[in-house]
């Protein structure tokens, strides 16, 4: 078969002799090979200035005639190119390196790509081995500390995601999630790009500024990550296997009390409700614990428990036994996760192909997520002037939520079965003295025992996610010369999506079970939703240099996406067995009402369609020019509104392309860009503008149901309809940035500093009105916010030895401002909505505290002022700040506490390289913002975590002195909840990775061509937090701790 | 070479066959599942928005709302100690425009804002604006035409009403609103009043009669305009509106008479017995929910489909907190028809008011007795289905119980029935309506057990086992035992209007004339009703738990903690310790008036100082008001309309007697979301003293 080959492009060689017509003296012979020592096939081999050249075989060889003195051009796809002149010599080997030149890195802009150097716009770029230094379950996690300006939060529960905010928030009441951009095709499914399997993807690609996001219209506001997943390599044949095995732990930074602290702070607590009544906490007695552990709904286990500590006859609290709750809760969660990918071919055709799994189990029982992922992409040009694409992302997820909180007994159930574990007492026992479950430990009867509670519902949902892409590229300008440069580009991108959730929550469940350990009602249901959108693009590219100088671009393109989804949930009580789940609705009798059966379905559509155009003009490759204007029509605003035209402009200046810098050695690069552009925010949901109505039950007696409608009835629906708005039209946001890129001593210091001013008018505001019309709100286009700031990115590699020791870091950190500039009316603040003028757009408004009210002199006889006005403060309550000074808390001392969105996000990223082995440490951090965290209410009748309180001994506490009191009637003290406003900033470490190469002969000698392993300590702990009990990232008191090992082999 | 042209330049035309290929209609909006407002165009539209009015009433008793701003800081009703909506009974600093949440001291998140009632009254109004503006050129048929503006009118009305009742003056609105709007004018308490009057008086004249188009019980009626046209009417009277409403007093006075005339003819007789009104509730839709007496209700039923957010909470609200103070030997579940959120705790004056030997009220109001489903101490002598809780219901001058020792189960209570006065209640042979004896067997312990009286002191709040009292007798009015599930909601109708308020309307619109002789008459009429009838037990004791019989939960230990926790008894001979069993009649009516009024009416005259003839007229009603409509959620409207909210709870309400203020507290303060959301005609805010003036005096 080689040889065949061989003979093959002999003849086709000797072809070409006979048509070129002058004489070639000598044959050149060689191989040419990557970086790895590894053959390229495919390669090509021309002769410089000619039109003639070869390609190499499957081995990487290749043989042409040529002239001595002529020079010879050896490229390859992804590599840079050499060239060698025709010696004496008639072989030449020639090894190719991969393309590393930050300048001549392709950016993906959107409808097309640009060479970096030619980008005007702020657009970052991160390919897949910054991205995925560690292991992570989503794209967007991995994005985390990377991109200046790009501030992704943390969410732990397996499959679920964090939310992206690139350049801050600028809506007040719409969405501020940016725009995903896969292959192509603009998402719109309920799925961004959580579905895809990170080691799918090539780069991706964050558009910044708004002249780069205009292109993207009416969904551009909010900045634009654009996904580039990998293609097959023409020329190359890989198989590569990635595995790695995740052990994670719940760490927490403030456990529950344990039992002999709880039992000093119920103490405290009962003491500072009555002194008359309880003993003071340094002397307790018999009786006193007796009366204050009283625990009748535990059948008094938690008090017994206490009791041991009087079994001397003195206070010994060693002899009570003290359970972690959480320990029954958590687990060693173990994730696994297997990629194999394939690629190659040659010029014509060319396929990647990946199949991954990922089992992440949750560090809390009962929570786990499942993810099966196949991509398959082809690309195939049969004759040169055409290309075809077709690429499949295909997943299969499952999630289980674990611990339902479906239908939870009261709005303050944790989100998760730690949180419910959490609310036990270290005081309370599992089990009684005869073995039997306490339903109620600790007797509180809104806390319910945890014990195999995540055997005993279950929230179990699956995604199925299919997201296609189909391209066909025409290049006219292999069809006639004079059409060189013109393209046209068909691109059809389906997205298909299918998620459906089931719930079952077991009669035996603390959700459900009755007070006496019998089981109550079960709960089961089942809900689907199957979302389809397609986008069909027409491109026509035009690209073409004259004279040398004039480089011109023209991208024009026609668009429309359509979306469509149907949903439908049914659910009922007393399913006959459990082993049912909600796999068998049908054995529920719908009729009788106590089983409570219901069913919805729904369907919403919506389309786009949109006309861009986009012209770049280049001039000596010093002065840069793009124009863009989109338009953008939509199906959810009102006729007349329908259309709206988005522009941008921006202006680059490669300074370091000027004479006076040409010579100038240090300076690799230097541009300036400025750039300006609109575009908007389209969250305005479909059928807003109807003015829809809606539909109610009304029971009578002795009848059926009869059905109402009505606009709005609170006692249905807790979601009122809005004021239907015809007016309904974008929410654009204008922006102006000004950036440079700088690369000096030979890459070794390289950055990126961009600074923004922008404007966001015609908000998407919802408003409140008054309820007189019958509706709660209108959304209107009013109001305008602004938003500043400045990213700057820098890379430095700070070392770099002789003996291979390289230290490569990356810093990058933005700062971001925003503000209110108009609302409903003008100048003026909406306090109903916690809108100001000139402050934050999401601040904390609500009392000030002045800490914790002291035995001291001064502050008794501020207190005696206060407690004439009917308060009853005494030291150790919580002091609220009396803005007007007259000694009472009203409306008028409400207060900005602060702003809820962090003014500074960053993150440091170094790896540390020598020989084989290479050292990564990642640091992420915000701060300036300050979280609400709700105070403590210290009524020692809710499990506490180890807290400092206020005691006649420790005034300088912390938190307020507790008064014993029920849960449920909240804390004794009024203003306790004020210290829940508290400054918020953190810096912590995310992850450390420390891995090995395999050198490229140990590699081959065992039959491999690359191999890596690596160990990681993934959240391994904080720098700084501005709480030490807290962790602002994962905005709990816990996080998950994981160490990592994993292996990369290629093939 | 020109092949390959020829195929490009096909391409680029059908490239740009493509381009323009997006047909118009791409972009065009339809929905198909749903309708829009212009289906209130249709007849069938506009009779839909008029049903949906009853879904509009139902909000009232969603939540905590309910009784926050009915029952809370009365003479009736105080907080135990749940603490969810306590600043509505005490009008502590936290009671203000903003309402309570947890960073400015509210105990939990569900305190009620002042905007709770304020906004859903507004959107009804808002329905019925638009029923009236679109029936005429809608409905072409006249009949039902006008049952559909009758509704209208009179949902209006109502919500008008509660408004003037709660707020004082407020915005009058009463045509559809297009656009948005913001600058409105607070109208004063007599244009509103006007409103009210005038929206019932439509009503009234519009209802085509007693014809129950939507089932007996739930539909709005001529009848039920009747008495709310004659409740209006007496508000406008009455003393909360002495300043200007002199003009007004005798016509409307007249007009209300014959108001109320209409209701009573057109009703008949009030129901026989007081417990087929509350007690004798058997389950969902049951016949005792259609009784003739009631002239409005909250409709509910099992559905789940009608069952909205909330359902019916009120079963939660009056019960005192026996899983918690017991010890563990009533838990609570489906089996017990209240879940124990004891948020209502009766005052002192809501039991002295009552006549205790003779007032079948009571007994058939107030649960005293629970069972025990649990045996916590295996020694103590109770056995499952023996007695748990007894609340002896004495009165001041009792002095039986003075050595005895009660309490909560942690209080160590050792009193005993050592008199035998516990009615039997071994299976087989507990009390039926008509049937049953006392105890045989004499000194039984009761693992917690409380008292009003010792030794003349009311020592009722001393039993407890939490920071305030949670163990006294709780009301039965919304027990419901058909819920699924032991916090699944009630599916029980809530009455919101029955015919015997309509006798004392009209009986205090008599005082308000000086015709006592007819007043008199009236409240005979009520309280003839709520004497013991010859051949009734008075040991019995039932409520809306009895509809568990016939839930489908009845199975199993569910079964046996029903049986066991609900021992069909009271506590009439343990708190009567002097009255011999008998079957006999009791005679509760009234032989002079507004003079020689019955002991336990006197003893609240000469408390809250009630000299003048009228006065103690319409303090006798208020205390009748209370036997008869305890808990029924327009007692604190009541007061302020009499002018007697400020002397009432400071007397008898020892939590709000600190803090409530008088000339404030007799209004609610206006929403401050609604004035933080008010623009002057220009687009301005308004200023800080206009913002005042909207505000209510005091807040």
């Amino acid at each position: 078969m080689k040889n065949r080959l061989s003979l093959l492009l002999i003849l086709a060689l000797f072809a070409l002799l006979q048509t070129a017509g002058y004489a070639q003296n000598k044959v050149v012979k060689g191989t040419i090979t990557d970086a790895a020592g590894l053959p390229i096939p495919g390669a090509n081999v021309l002769i410089k200035g000619t039109k003639q050249g070869t390609s190499t075989d499957f081995d990487g060889k290749y043989s042409i005639s040529a002239n001595s003195g002529q020079v010879l051009v050896f490229s390859s796809t992804g590599s840079k190119s050499v060239e060698r002149t025709v010696g004496t010599n008639s072989e030449i080997n020639v090894k190719l390196v991969e393309e590393v030149s930050q300048l001549n890195e392709i950016v993906v802009v959107g409808y097309g790509t640009q060479k970096k150097s030619d980008v005007t716009g702020a657009v970052a770029t991160i390919s897949s081995e910054k991205l995925m230094n560690r292991p992570v379950a989503s794209a967007t996690e991995a994005l985390q500390g990377k991109i200046a300006g790009v501030d992704v939060t943390t969410n732990e529960r397996p499959g679920s995601v964090g939310t992206v905010r690139i350049r801050g928030n600028r809506s007040l009441t719409a969405s501020n999630d940016p725009l995903y951009v896969v292959d192509g095709v603009p998402l719109m499914s309920a799925s961004a790009i959580e579905t895809l399997n990170p080691r799918d993807i090539e780069s991706m690609d964050i558009l910044k500024d708004a002249s780069a996001t205009a292109i993207y219209g009416s969904r551009g506001a909010n900045g634009v990550i654009i996904v580039t997943t990998k293609q097959g390599k023409s020329g190359r044949f890989t198989l590569n296997y990635t595995g790695t095995v995740t052990t994670s732990e719940i760490v927490d930074r403030s456990p529950s009390m344990s039992a002999e602290d709880f039992i000093t702070y119920r103490r405290w607590a009962a003491y500072n409700l009555d002194p008359t009544k309880y003993a003071n906490p340094a002397t307790p007695t018999l009786a006193n614990d007796k009366l204050i552990f009283d625990s009748a709904l535990d059948g008094q286990t938690s008090r017994d428990n206490v009791l041991k500590g009087w079994a001397s006859g003195t206070w010994d609290a060693s002899k009570v036994t003290n359970t972690d709750w959480t320990k029954y809760v958590t687990q060693g969660g173990v994730s696994t996760e297997h990629v194999i990918s394939a690629s190659g071919g040659s010029e014509k055709v060319n396929t990647y192909g990946s199949v991954g799994y990922l089992d992440n189990q949750g560090t809390q029982k009962g929570q786990w997520y499942k993810r099966y992922t196949a991509k398959l992409t082809s690309n195939i040009t049969p004759v040169d002037w055409f290309k075809m694409t077709a690429s499949f992302n295909v997943s299969w997820s499952e999630q289980d939520y674990g611990m339902s909180t479906l239908s939870a007994r009261s709005g303050t159930a944790p989100d998760a079965i730690y949180g419910a574990a959490k609310q036990i007492y270290n005081i309370a026992v599992p089990y009684d003295a005869n073995g039997n479950l306490i339903i109620n430990p600790g007797g509180e009867s809104g806390v319910y025992t945890i014990m195999d509670e995540w055997n005993k519902s279950t929230q179990q949902s699956q995604t199925m996610r299919i997201l296609g892409n189909f391209t066909a590229n025409l290049d006219f300008g292999k069809m006639t010369k004079s059409l060189e440069g013109l393209t046209y580009k068909l691109n059809f991108g389906p997205d298909f999506r299918h998620w459906r959730e089931g719930v079952y929550i077991d009669g035996t469940s603390s959700l459900k079970v009755n007070s006496n350990g019998s089981a109550g009602t079960n709960f089961a249901r089942l809900q689907n939703r199957r979302d389809f959108s397609w986008t069909v693009d027409n491109i026509i590219n035009y690209d073409r240099t004259f004279a040398a100088k004039h480089k011109v671009g023209m991208t024009l393109l026609q668009t429309a996406s359509s979306w469509n989804i149907e949903n439908s949930s049914m659910s009922a009580n007393n399913i006959p067995k459990p082993s049912f789940l909600w796999n068998a609705m049908g054995s529920v009798d719908a009729t009788n009402a106590a089983n409570n059966a219901r069913m919805s379905s729904g369907l919403t559509e919506r389309a786009i369609s949109s006309y861009m155009a986009r012209a770049n003009y280049g001039y000596d490759n010093r002065y840069l020019l793009t124009v863009s204007g989109r338009w953008d029509g939509v199906t959810q605003l009102s006729e007349g509104h329908k259309w709206d035209f988005f522009p941008s402009a921006a202006l680059a200046w490669r300074i370091n392309n000027e004479e006076f810098l040409k010579n100038v050695d240090w300076i690799k690069n230097l541009k300036l860009r400025l750039g300006f552009g609109t575009s908007g925010n389209s969250s305005v949901d479909p059928y807003g503008t109807l003015g829809n109505i809606s539909q109610i039950f009304l029971p009578f007696n002795g009848m059926s149901n009869v059905i109402g409608f009505t606009t709005n009835e609170p006692y249905y629906t807790a979601n009122q309809t809005g004021m239907p708005n015809k007016n309904l039209g974008w929410e654009k946001t204008t922006q102006y940035n000004l950036g440079i890129d700088f690369s000096f001593l030979n890459n070794r210091i390289s950055g990126t500093i961009d600074t923004y001013k922008s404007d966001t008018k015609d908000l998407l505001l919802r408003v409140d009105i008054p309820p007189v019309s019958g509706y709660p709100y209108i959304v209107s286009n009013i109001g305008e916010t602004k938003n500043h700031g400045i990213e700057a990115t820098l890379n430095l590699i700070p070392i770099q030895t002789a003996t291979g020791f390289t230290w490569e870091t990356n810093l990058n950190a933005a700062f971001q401002k925003d503000e209110i500039v108009s609302l409903a009316n003008g100048a003026q603040d909406m306090v109903s909505n916690s809108w100001f003028i000139g402050q934050s757009i999401a601040v904390r408004y609500g009392y000030d505290n002045d800490g914790l009210w002291q035995n001291t002199p001064e502050d008794l006889a501020e207190m005696a002022k206060w407690n004439a006005n009917g308060y009853k403060f005494t030291p150790g309550n919580v002091r609220p700040k009396d803005q007007n000074g007259d000694y009472k808390m009203d409306a008028t001392d409400r207060v900005v506490v602060g702003n809820s969105n962090p003014r500074w996000t960053g993150g440091w990223n170094n790896s540390f390289t020598y020989k084989g082995f290479d050292l990564g440490v990642n640091i992420i951090g915000r701060t300036g913002y300050t979280a609400s965290l709700g105070g403590e209410a210290l009524t020692a009748h809710a499990n506490q975590r180890e807290t400092d309180y206020w005691t006649p001994d420790n005034p300088d506490a912390e938190f307020q002195k507790p008064i014993l009191g029920q849960a449920t009637s909240g804390s004794a003290d009024p203003f306790s909840g004020l210290l829940g406003f508290q400054k918020a900033s953190f810096v912590k470490i995310r992850n450390i990775s420390l891995g090995y190469n395999l050198s490229k002969d140990v590699a081959n000698k065992i039959g491999l061509a690359n191999m890596k392993f690596y160990v990681q300590a993934v959240n391994p702990g904080s720098i700084y937090q501005s709480l030490k009990w807290y962790d602002f990232d994962t905005e709990r008191t816990y996080f998950n701790r994981s160490y990592v090992m994993g292996v990369e082999v290629g093939f | 070479m020109n092949n390959i042209k020829n195929i490009g330049i096909g391409l680029l035309i059908m490239a740009g066959v493509t381009f323009s290929s997006c047909s118009k209609d791409f972009l065009d909006e339809e929905q198909t599942n749903a309708y829009s407002t212009a289906y209130f165009d249709t007849p069938e539209g506009l009779e839909a928005l008029t049903v949906s009015l009853y879904g509009n009433i139902r909000w009232h008793f969603g939540f905590e709302w309910s009784y926050g701003t009915t029952l809370y800081g009365t003479d009736e009703f105080t907080n135990a100690n749940d603490l969810t909506n306590e600043m509505w009974n005490t009008y502590d600093n936290r009671f203000g425009p903003v309402g309570a949440s947890t960073s400015t001291g509210a105990a939990n998140g569900n305190a009620t804002n002042p905007n709770a009632v304020w906004d859903e009254m507004y959107y009804g109004i808002a329905s019925a604006n638009t029923i009236i503006a679109k029936a005429e050129k809608v409905i072409p048929d006249l009949k039902t035409r006008n049952r559909i503006l009758a509704h209208a009118y009179f949902l209006r009305g109502f919500n008008y009403y509660k408004l003037v009742a709660q707020y004082g003056g407020v915005v009058l609105q009463t045509k559809p609103i297009e656009g948005v709007v913001r600058n409105y004018e607070r109208a004063t308490e007599e244009k509103c009043w006007e409103q009210v009057i005038a929206d019932f008086r439509e009503a009234y004249k519009l209802f085509e009669g007693e014809v129950y188009t939507y089932g007996k019980g739930v539909t709005w009626t001529k009848a039920t305009a009747a008495h709310f046209l004659a409740k209006a009417l007496l508000f406008r009277s009455s003393e909360r509106n002495d300043s200007w409403n002199a003009s007004y007093k005798d016509a409307d006075l007249k007009e209300a008479i014959d108001a109320c005339s209409y209701a009573i003819t057109a009703r008949g007789p009030l129901t026989a017995n007081y417990s087929d009104l509350y007690a004798n509730w058997t389950g969902i839709d049951c016949p005792n929910e259609q009784l003739s007496e009631i002239l409005m209700a909250a409709g509910h039923n099992g559905d789940a489909s009608t069952v909205g957010r909330f359902g019916n909470r009120t079963y939660n609200y009056f019960a005192p907190q026996f899983s918690s103070f017991s010890g563990g030997w009533v838990k609570r579940g489906v089996w017990i028809g209240s879940m124990d959120f004891q948020r209502c705790r009766p005052t002192e004056y809501t039991y002295a008011v009552f006549d205790h030997v003779n007032d079948a009220r009571m007994w058939k109001t107030f649960r005293t007795v629970y069972g025990t489903n649990t045996v916590v101490t295996a020694n103590a002598g109770v056995a499952i289905g023996d007695p748990a809780i007894v609340m002896i219901l004495n009165t001041k001058n009792d002095n039986t119980y003075n050595g005895a020792k009660f309490g909560a189960s942690v209080q160590a209570p050792t009193w005993t029935d050592a008199a035998g006065r516990l009615p039997e209640w071994a299976t087989g042979k507990r009390q039926t309506a008509t049937t049953g004896t006392l105890t045989a067997k004499k000194g039984q312990f009761v693992p917690n057990s409380l008292v009003l009286y010792q030794n003349g002191n009311y020592v009722a709040p001393t039993f407890k086992n939490q920071p305030i009292c949670n163990f006294f007798a709780g009301i039965n009015k919304t027990d419901d035992g058909s819920r699924t599930a032991e916090r699944g909601d009630a599916h029980r109708d809530v009455i919101m209007a029955r015919l015997a308020e309509t006798y004392l309307i009209r009986a205090e619109c008599y005082v308000r004339l000086s015709q006592y002789g007819n007043a008199m008459q009236d409240i005979n009429v009520v309280r003839a009703r709520a004497q013991w009838k010859a051949g009734e037990n008075r040991s019995y004791y039932n409520d809306g738990s009895q509809a568990f019989k016939v839930n489908p939960l009845n199975t199993g230990s569910s079964a046996t903690n029903f049986t066991a926790s609900n021992l069909d008894m009271n506590t009439y001979y343990l708190s009567n310790p002097t009255v011999a069993v008998t079957t006999a009649a009791s005679d509760l009516r009234l032989t002079s008036f507004p003079n020689n009024l019955p002991a336990e009416d006197e003893a609240i005259m000469s408390k809250i100082g009630a000299s003048s003839d009228k006065e103690r007229a319409i303090n006798f009603i208020l205390n009748e008001s209370t036997r008869e409509l305890l808990g029924e959620w327009q007692r604190w409207e009541t007061l302020s309309r009499t002018g007697m909210l400020i002397k009432r709870a400071k007397a008898f309400n020892a939590e709000a007697a600190t803090n409530i203020t008088a000339n404030k507290h007799e209004l609610r303060p206006i929403p401050q979301t609604f004035i933080d959301g008010l623009l002057n005609d220009d687009g301005s805010n308004l200023s800080p003293a206009q913002k005042a003036a909207w505000q209510n005096p005091g807040y």
